[in-house]
């Protein structure tokens, strides 16, 4: 019997305790991590790898609902445990709204294969994992001589597997690798200034490591380049927004359309569905079903079978982010809790075209601490990256900061660049907005 | 109080969300979540999810109040898997110079 057969039976007869315990349904989840990290010694030296083994148990006493974890695995140790975990669930308030999905959400699931596990995994070494750290950390001192303060380089890989079995029919196993590696650096600047950048890449299979040496490369002209960097009096300029950062201000936006802000009349986007809310060059997807994608999956959290979903759709939009639980407090159809990959309609031209297009502005490369409330909409956010002009860069600028409502800011948009950006499950593409009040001195 | 009555245009900030500070760079970034706009020495319209951003090495404290309060409720400072209990606290201060304040019309000077 595989490992994966005999954890499925373990789970299956999980359920079948709980059920004697008296639960109404259950749910059970084995997983077990292994992640193996390395760190150059600026970084904080060797780091030892961490093997986790554990079960979840989500447990449906009449109408009541408590979650449980432990890592004893024995089949009499997890025969008291789930006794005493319902036991205990009788104590709590009853949830009239908490309950296992209703199967028709686990009904239509994909069989395409998502090719999330890396064949070669287990044949890498210690000396492989040293290895790479040692090429971005050489590369990075190397490229960055006395110009830079320190590297800290990095690696890490994991393998995860889970299986899932519910009371009311989910059957569901997942297994996945990932492999980064990083570096970040601090540079030398004037007084005690010490601005520092980072780069790491990954991927789901080891090839997505394309070149340590250039990563620890990138990490350094990354630092070097704030080296100098000071505000700007307060002008009108459009921005263009490097695709690795434009994920925070898209999580700013989102934080309106998931299902708990929208029932707690907390989401600025709440009666919104099939309303123009952004410029029409702006469509984005949930799509779970992407090969090597980051977050791919064949089914989400609660075992909703996963499918590719428009949020945004030429600016309108379309669906939120909904789960079970708040579906049946909003009287809705459920989607799924969260994103799995966010994927858009990418443009045809790069940031470095749009630089020249656009005259005078500011390439953001990064945002520094803000906020947006869910409310309303509002938000006001640090961001640093260069000032160019006539596709030049002119000078580094920080300590600038943008402010405005959701609802406003991205009708703004007058560009998606071609670039999306592979290293995060948001695939997001730098992104292009018209003249905005940039507030510096 | 004095300090608020010694500013002829600036914010009183009661309350802040979350912030960010760059420890090599010295940038910082701050988030009120409320607080009051200063016309000449008095608290006028009430402001909220503005951003605060400016350099630890170009702003000044000019002033410091007398009323020192201990934040309630405890945090931990830790590294490497070890921490201890701290407690934190400060009186209200005046900041000159070149704090940005991150609104919709454009900036003004701290």
């Amino acid at each position: 019997m595989s490992k994966f057969d005999e954890r499925l039976e373990l789970a299956q007869w999980v359920v079948e305790q709980a059920s004697k315990s008296g639960a109404t349904e259950v749910r059970v989840s084995i997983n077990r991590r292994r992640r193996q990290p390395r760190l150059s010694r600026a970084a904080g030296g060797e780091a030892g790898g961490v093997r986790r083994e554990r079960t979840l148990l989500s447990l449906y006493v009449d109408g009541k609902y408590s979650a449980h974890r432990t890592s004893d695995l024995r089949r009499d140790a997890l025969q008291s445990f789930v006794a005493q975990a319902t036991g205990m669930t009788g104590y709590l308030e009853k949830d009239p709204y908490r309950y296992l999905p209703e199967p028709k959400y686990y009904e239509g699931r994909s069989d395409k294969d998502l090719d999330l596990v890396d064949p070669n995994y287990g044949a890498l070494s210690a000396e492989d994992r040293h290895r790479m750290v040692q090429e971005v950390e050489n590369a990075a001192l190397e490229a960055g001589g006395d110009k830079i303060v320190s590297v800290e380089a990095g690696y890490y890989d994991a393998v995860a597997e889970e299986v899932t079995v519910s009371s009311n029919g989910f059957v569901g196993t997942t297994a996945g690798t990932n492999f980064w590696t990083g570096a970040s650096v601090t540079a030398k600047d004037e007084g005690d200034k010490r601005p520092s950048d980072w780069c790491w890449e990954g991927g789901v299979h080891r090839g997505g490591i394309v070149d340590p040496v250039a990563i620890g490369k990138e990490a350094v002209s990354r630092s070097l380049a704030r080296v100098g960097a000071s505000k700007i009096a307060t002008e009108k300029l459009p921005l263009v927004v490097q695709n690795r950062t434009t994920a925070r201000l898209l999580r700013f936006m989102g934080n309106g359309l998931y299902g708990r802000n929208l029932q707690q009349k907390s989401s600025y986007l709440e009666g919104k569905q099939g309303e123009q809310i952004a410029s029409p060059l702006l469509s984005i997807y949930d799509d779970p079903l992407i090969p090597r994608g980051f977050g791919s999956q064949l089914f989400d959290g609660e075992g909703i079978a996963a499918k590719r979903m428009p949020v945004i759709e030429k600016g309108v939009l379309k669906n939120y982010f909904i789960d079970t639980y708040y579906a049946r407090k909003l009287g809705v159809e459920a989607t799924t809790g969260g994103p799995s990959n966010v994927v858009f309609d990418y443009g045809d031209r790069s940031p470095e075209d749009w630089m020249k297009q656009l005259g005078r502005g500011i390439l953001v490369t990064g945002f520094i601490g803000g906020n947006s409330n869910s409310s309303t909409g509002d938000f006001s956010t640090g961001i640093y990256g260069f000032l160019f002009d006539g596709g030049q860069i002119v000078k580094p600028v920080n300590e600038l900061n943008i402010a405005g409502n959701h609802l406003e800011f991205w009708h703004k948009v007058i560009g998606i660049g071609n670039d999306p950006y592979t290293f995060s499950s948001w695939r997001t593409p730098s992104i292009v907005f018209d003249a905005l009040t940039v507030a510096g001195a | 109080m004095e300090i608020i009555k010694s500013v002829s245009r600036g914010i009183y900030c009661e309350e802040f969300t979350n912030g960010q500070v760059e420890i090599g760079a010295g940038d910082f970034s701050f988030y009120v979540s409320s607080g009051y706009l200063i016309e000449n020495g008095k608290l006028t319209a009430p402001i909220k999810d503005v951003n605060l951003i400016g350099n630890g090495q170009a702003s000044n404290v000019s002033m410091v109040g007398n009323d020192l309060k201990i934040a309630v409720g405890g945090w931990t400072c830790g590294k490497n898997g070890q921490s201890v209990p701290v407690s934190q606290g400060m009186p209200t201060v005046r900041i000159d110079g070149s704090v940005t304040v991150g609104g919709v019309e454009g900036g003004a000077q701290g």
